[in-house]
C-alpha cells in the first residue's frame, strides 16, 4: 500500500485516536500531522510491517507522550481562533455527571490516560498496552488502577467484562 | 457510582469532537469566511472552561480598563532581568537561600488553599488591526485536613478576563474602536470531593497523608522523584529525565501540601539538576519581584522558537511566586514584533503556496504537501521542513525574546484558618455525585 493510499483510507481513524488522546482537537492535529510526516518518510520499512496502522499508532502514542507541555503556545501562527478549537465537552448536549469524568480524564498524568484510552476505547488487552508503551503488562495495570481511583470508576467484579456483555 | 462503561461511553462521547478529516476544496475568490466575532477570543473557551468545571456563569461582555493591564505582561519583554544581578551569584545561590526560607516557615491551619492567576497571551482583532491579548482566570481549592475525609472544596474560578497586554496593543485595541473583549463573572457554585488524591507527584496520586510524609532529605526526595521517572520509561540522565524533574519540583512547589522540610528539599533538589540556570532578578505578571529559575524547554515542534520554563521565587521566604514561559529566540524567518504584539495575517498566499479552504478558513500549503482525495474530500499532509501551513486570514501572535507567553502566579499557596466563602448550600454540590449537600 502507498502511503498516500494509507493516508487516504485511514486518516479519518488515526485523527479520531489522537483526539480521543489528547482530548484537544489542535494538539491532536499536530500531533498525527508530525507522525504522518516522519511516517511517510520512512514508508517502504512500515508499509512492510504486519500492522502498519497499529505502528502508525504506536508513533502517535509516543509522540503524544514526549510532547513538550504548552509549545502550542508559541507558535507564531497562533491566533484568537486556536482557543475556540480547542476541545471541550459540548455541554449542551452531555449529561453533566460526563462532562465531570471528561474534565477529570483530562487533569490526569498523559500515561495514565493513554491507558485508559487503550484499554477503553480502543479495547486493548493490558499486554497489548504494555507492547505499545514499551513497559510490562503490571505497570499498565498499576496505572490503569491508579487512573481509575483519580476518577473513581468502581471495577466490574470480573474486571473488563462490559454490562452488556454480562447481559447476553 | 462511576462504572467502567461509564468511562467507555465518556471516551466514545469525547470521539465526537475528535477531529474528522477535513474536506479540502481549492479556496474560492473573494469568498472568504466571515466570523463576526472573531475578535472576541476565548468567548467559545470561556462558556466550555466554565461548563466543565461545572459552573452556571453567565457570559457577560465588559470594557476592560487598560489599567488592568497587569504590569509586566505581554509585551513588551518583561522577562529580562530588571536589575544587574551580582555576578558572583549563582542559580545554587538562591535556591539554596529558598530552601533556607522555606524551611523555617511555619505550617498550621485547617485548610491548604491554592488560589492562582492563570494568563495566557493570545491574537486577538480583526485581521486589519490585530493586538495581542492577556486572557486570565482564577481558580482557587481548598482541602480541607480536619473534615471527616478530608473534604475538598474547589471554587472554579472568579472570573476570566481578556486585555490588552500591552501599551501598543491596547493602542491597536483603541483604534479598533475599543470593543467589547470577552470575560465572565465570577463563579456560583461550588463543589467540593471527599478523601482520595489531591494531587500528582509525577505520575502517582497522592493523599494529603502521603504528601505530609514524602521524604525531607535531599537524597531521599531525588531518589523517590527518580523513582517515578523511572516508572514512565524515562531513561535517567537525559534531557526528558531532567525536565521531567523540574516539573515535579514545580508542582511541589506550586500546589502540593507538603511540609515546610520538603518545600526545603524540593528547592535544594532543584539545585541539582542539570541545565537549571539563574534568570536574574525578575518582575512578574503581577509585579512582584523575584529570581527567575530558568529550565531550557528547547524548541517546540514545528517552526515555534526557543522557549523556557522560569520559576520565579523569593529566595528570603521560600515563596513559590510564578511559572511562565519565556520566549528566549524566534523561530527562522520572524523577525521583531510590531508595537501591538500581532500582525494582520496575510492576504494573499506566499510565492509557491497555494490557498486552500480548510477547516472553514483559508490557508496557503506549501509545495510538497500531499494531497489525496479519495472519494469525494480532499484530505492534505503538510511535509514539515518547508514549515507549516499559513493561515490566510487570521491575524498572528509574533513575540519578541523575553515575553512570557502563558503563565501562572500563584497568589497564596498555603495552611490558613479562614474557610472558603462559599455560595449558599442550595449552590454547592457534590463532585461525586453530583447531588447538593
Amino acid at each position: 500500500m502507498r502511503f498516500e493510499e494509507f493516508a487516504a483510507a485511514r486518516l479519518s481513524a488515526v485523527l479520531r485516536f489522537a483526539g480521543v488522546l489528547t482530548g484537544d482537537r489542535a494538539l491532536a492535529e499536530d500531533v498525527v500531522q508530525e507522525v504522518l510526516i516522519r511516517a511517510s518518510r520512512r514508508w517502504d520499512q512500515i508499509s512492510g510491517l504486519d500492522r502498519p496502522e497499529l505502528y502508525i499508532r504506536k508513533m502517535i502514542l509516543n509522540e503524544y507522550l514526549s510532547w513538550r507541555r504548552r509549545s502550542w503556545r508559541l507558535l507564531p501562527v497562533g491566533t484568537a481562533s486556536d482557543i475556540d478549537t480547542r476541545l471541550a465537552p459540548d455541554h449542551a448536549g452531555l449529561h453533566a455527571e460526563r462532562d465531570a469524568l471528561l474534565a477529570e480524564l483530562g487533569k490526569l498524568p498523559r500515561r495514565q490516560r493513554a491507558v485508559l484510552v487503550l484499554r477503553y476505547y480502543e479495547g486493548f488487552s493490558d499486554s497489548e498496552i504494555a507492547e505499545l508503551l514499551g513497559c510490562t503488562p503490571g505497570t499498565v495495570r498499576g496505572y490503569a488502577s491508579r487512573a481509575l481511583a483519580a476518577l473513581r470508576v468502581e471495577l466490574a467484579p470480573n474486571g473488563l467484562v462490559t454490562a452488556q456483555e454480562e447481559h447476553t | 457510582v462511576r462504572t467502567e462503561d461509564d468511562l467507555r461511553a465518556a471516551l466514545v462521547a469525547l470521539e465526537r469532537h475528535a477531529p474528522a478529516a477535513e474536506r479540502v476544496v481549492p479556496a474560492r475568490r473573494g469568498r472568504r469566511p466571515t466570523r463576526r466575532w472573531r475578535w472576541l477570543p476565548g468567548l467559545a473557551g470561556v462558556t466550555s472552561l466554565a461548563a466543565v468545571a461545572g459552573v452556571v456563569t453567565a457570559v457577560t461582555v465588559t470594557s476592560p480598563s487598560p489599567s488592568h493591564i497587569p504590569n509586566g505582561v505581554g509585551l513588551p519583554a518583561p522577562g529580562k532581568p530588571s536589575a544587574p544581578i551580582r555576578a558572583s551569584l549563582t542559580v545554587k545561590d538562591v535556591l539554596l537561600r529558598a530552601a533556607a526560607g522555606a524551611a523555617s516557615a511555619t505550617a498550621s491551619g485547617r485548610y491548604w488553599v491554592v488560589s492562582d492567576v492563570s494568563g495566557s497571551l493570545t491574537a486577538a482583532g480583526p485581521n486589519a488591526r490585530p493586538f495581542a491579548a492577556d486572557q486570565r482566570f482564577t481558580p482557587e481549592t481548598y482541602r480541607d485536613a480536619r473534615s471527616a475525609g478530608n473534604r475538598s472544596w474547589v471554587l472554579p474560578s472568579t472570573g476570566y478576563t481578556t486585555t490588552p497586554a500591552s501599551a501598543g496593543a491596547t493602542a491597536a485595541w483603541r483604534a479598533d474602536g475599543s470593543p467589547r473583549l470577552a470575560s465572565t463573572t465570577g463563579q456560583q457554585q461550588a463543589w467540593w470531593q471527599t478523601g482520595g488524591a489531591v494531587g500528582f507527584f509525577g505520575n502517582a496520586n497522592l493523599t494529603l497523608a502521603q504528601f505530609q510524609a514524602l521524604p525531607s532529605s535531599t537524597a531521599g526526595l531525588t531518589a523517590a522523584i527518580a523513582k517515578e521517572i523511572k516508572s514512565e520509561q524515562i531513561q535517567a540522565g537525559t534531557t526528558g529525565a531532567y525536565q521531567r524533574m523540574f516539573e515535579i519540583c514545580t508542582q511541589l512547589l506550586k500546589w502540593d501540601p507538603i511540609t515546610p522540610a520538603v518545600r526545603a528539599a524540593t528547592f535544594r533538589v532543584l539545585a541539582t539538576i542539570p541545565g537549571v540556570s539563574l534568570a536574574g532578578k525578575i518582575t512578574d505578571p503581577l509585579g512582584r519581584t523575584g529570581y527567575g529559575i530558568a529550565f531550557d524547554t528547547g524548541t517546540g515542534p514545528g517552526s515555534t522558537g526557543g522557549q523556557e520554563e522560569v520559576l520565579v521565587i523569593a529566595p528570603g521566604s521560600g515563596t513559590f511566586l510564578t511559572d511562565e514561559y519565556v520566549v528566549t529566540s524566534l523561530p527562522a524567518g520572524v523577525s521583531a514584533a510590531p508595537v501591538s504584539g500581532a500582525l494582520p495575517g496575510p492576504a494573499t498566499c506566499p510565492a509557491g503556496t497555494k490557498a486552500y479552504a480548510f477547516k472553514a478558513s483559508n490557508w496557503c500549503f506549501p509545495p510538497g504537501a500531499v494531497i489525496v482525495k479519495p472519494g469525494k474530500n480532499w484530505h492534505i499532509l503538510v511535509k514539515s521542513g518547508i514549515g507549516k501551513a499559513v493561515h490566510l486570514d487570521t491575524p498572528r501572535l509574533v513575540v519578541s525574546v523575553g515575553t512570557v507567553t502563558w503563565y501562572d502566579a500563584v497568589v497564596q499557596a498555603g495552611w490558613t484558618d479562614a474557610a472558603p466563602a462559599l455560595p449558599p448550600p442550595a449552590d454547592q454540590f457534590d463532585q461525586a455525585t453530583q447531588g447538593k449537600g
